[in-house]
């Protein structure tokens, strides 16, 4: 009976001891990457940056570093995808990358670029691809917060773009550099002469017509008013009129500010969809192959 | 035993849930009618300063003259008169007059307000007075597309 309860105390405790170390092995750097990976090819990567963090010491290396911010870029945290490439330094495979991955979120977070273009940086671009990506895509942003001396002139602008993409970076530089801007002071000045004119100068013909015909209408009431000795409604009536004939030049110029407001708009709408539809121009990398 | 402790049990259950004589289950009342903004509004005459005294004035005799006669029919979200309050407080009364007078000749356009304005589920069209005030910088143009709000 003694036997045969010490047989199953060591039983017991040989499943016990395995258990344990199991349930460490389930949680060992190696085991952690392997779990974070899988959750990065299956694009849960909230998760796999979560799970990449865990990793420290000698686990932790430039290519977990680069995943945890290409995880939290796509998971739409610009500001720890952006602490993240920090991390990658000049020796790194990923070195090349990261700069332009600082480069794209610098510019999706709106910040004035702190990445100094000059000769000391392109020549840490070891890449000739790179090189050139980084090109397309330093000269692209700059286009939207432009930096002095930057974009010189067409030539130099267009001169980094290959054939398909030169047709729609010119559409683009031509839209930056010379919009179809309306002048706010003309608007105004035409529609004093003309009401509703200025209106039409800005695209806006219903408004331009409603402002027309309204100030036309209490403009010949008055008149009428006044012809027949009403002179109290004639007063009233040229009073209003006089109001819409200003609020109509107060309005044509804020029409005009508005119009260059939409042309703007739609210059960073056309922009943000030529760098998404290039993929910012960043090689892309397949971890999961 | 066992069965009969658990049929007291069933029972005290359903006396204790049962509906009682004092508190009928009966329908709610739910008013499906929309509020009515008309009756909101506030006509006294309480004022801080002369300006929001002519403001006053105007608000007044537009709503009694124009919005009480056309009932809630403005396609604007502020509304002409809300517009009109919101231009005096964002620039001042002679200027908030002339963005009054410019966003009331629009809201005789009716063409292509769709494509012109974003606007709201129930229809209206969403025009900020900050998009008239003639500072550059407040301009912030929304396109006309459906917007996702509560109104």
């Amino acid at each position: 009976m003694k036997l045969f309860f010490l047989i199953a105390i060591f039983t017991f405790s040989l499943i016990f001891v395995k258990n344990l170390s199991a349930q460490n092995e389930i949680h060992s750097p190696k085991n952690v990457k392997l779990f974070a990976d899988y959750l990065f090819c299956e694009k849960d990567y909230l998760r796999a940056a979560e799970e990449y963090q865990k990793l420290n010491g000698g686990s932790m290396n430039d290519t977990v570093a680069y995943k945890i911010a290409l995880s939290y870029y796509s998971s739409y945290n610009l500001e720890k995808a952006k602490e993240s490439l920090k991390l990658i330094n000049k020796n790194s495979i990923f070195y090349d990358e990261s700069i332009l991955e600082s480069l794209k979120i610098q510019y999706l977070l709106n910040e004035k670029f702190n990445i100094e273009y000059d000769e000391s940086l392109i020549a840490t671009l070891k890449d000739e691809k790179i090189h050139s990506a980084f090109l397309k895509l330093w000269f692209t942003t700059n286009l939207r917060y432009p930096l002095p001396g930057v974009i010189d002139s067409e030539e130099n602008f267009l001169d980094v773009f290959e054939e398909p993409l030169k047709s729609m970076a010119k559409e683009l530089f031509y839209l930056r550099y010379y919009p179809n801007y309306k002048n706010p002071e003309t608007a105004g000045i035409l529609s004093a002469i003309i009401p509703g004119a200025g209106k039409f100068y800005v695209d806006e013909i219903g408004d331009g017509v409603m402002a027309l015909l309204t100030t036309g209408i209490f403009v010949f009431l008055s008149y009428d008013n006044f012809r027949a000795d009403h002179n109290f409604r004639g007063w009233l009536f040229a009073g209003i009129s006089s109001l819409f004939y200003a609020g109509n030049i107060y309005g044509s110029v804020a029409a005009a500010q508005i119009y260059n407001a939409r042309l703007d708009y739609d210059f960073g709408v056309k922009l943000n969809l030529f760098l998404e539809d290039n993929n910012f121009f960043i090689p892309h990398i397949n971890f999961c192959k | 035993m066992k069965f009969f402790l658990f049929n007291i049990l069933l029972l005290l259950q359903s006396f204790l849930f049962a509906q009682s004589d004092w508190k009928r289950w009966e329908a709610e009342e739910i008013s499906y009618q929309r509020s009515d903004p008309h009756r909101s509004r506030e006509y006294s005459f309480e004022f801080e300063n002369i300006s929001d005294f002519s403001v006053k004035i105007f608000t007044n005799s537009y709503w009694f003259f124009i919005s009480e006669v056309d009932g809630d029919n403005c396609p604007y979200s502020p509304s002409c008169s809300s517009f009109f309050i919101a231009s005096v407080r964002e620039t001042n009364p002679a200027q908030g007059l002339l963005m009054f007078f410019d966003r009331f000749t629009r809201d005789f356009n009716i063409f292509n307000r769709k494509s012109h304005y974003p606007h709201f589920i129930n229809g209206q069209y969403f025009d900020p007075p900050s998009l008239y005030t003639l500072e550059a910088s407040k301009i912030k143009y929304t396109p006309p597309v459906l917007l996702t709000s509560d109104k």
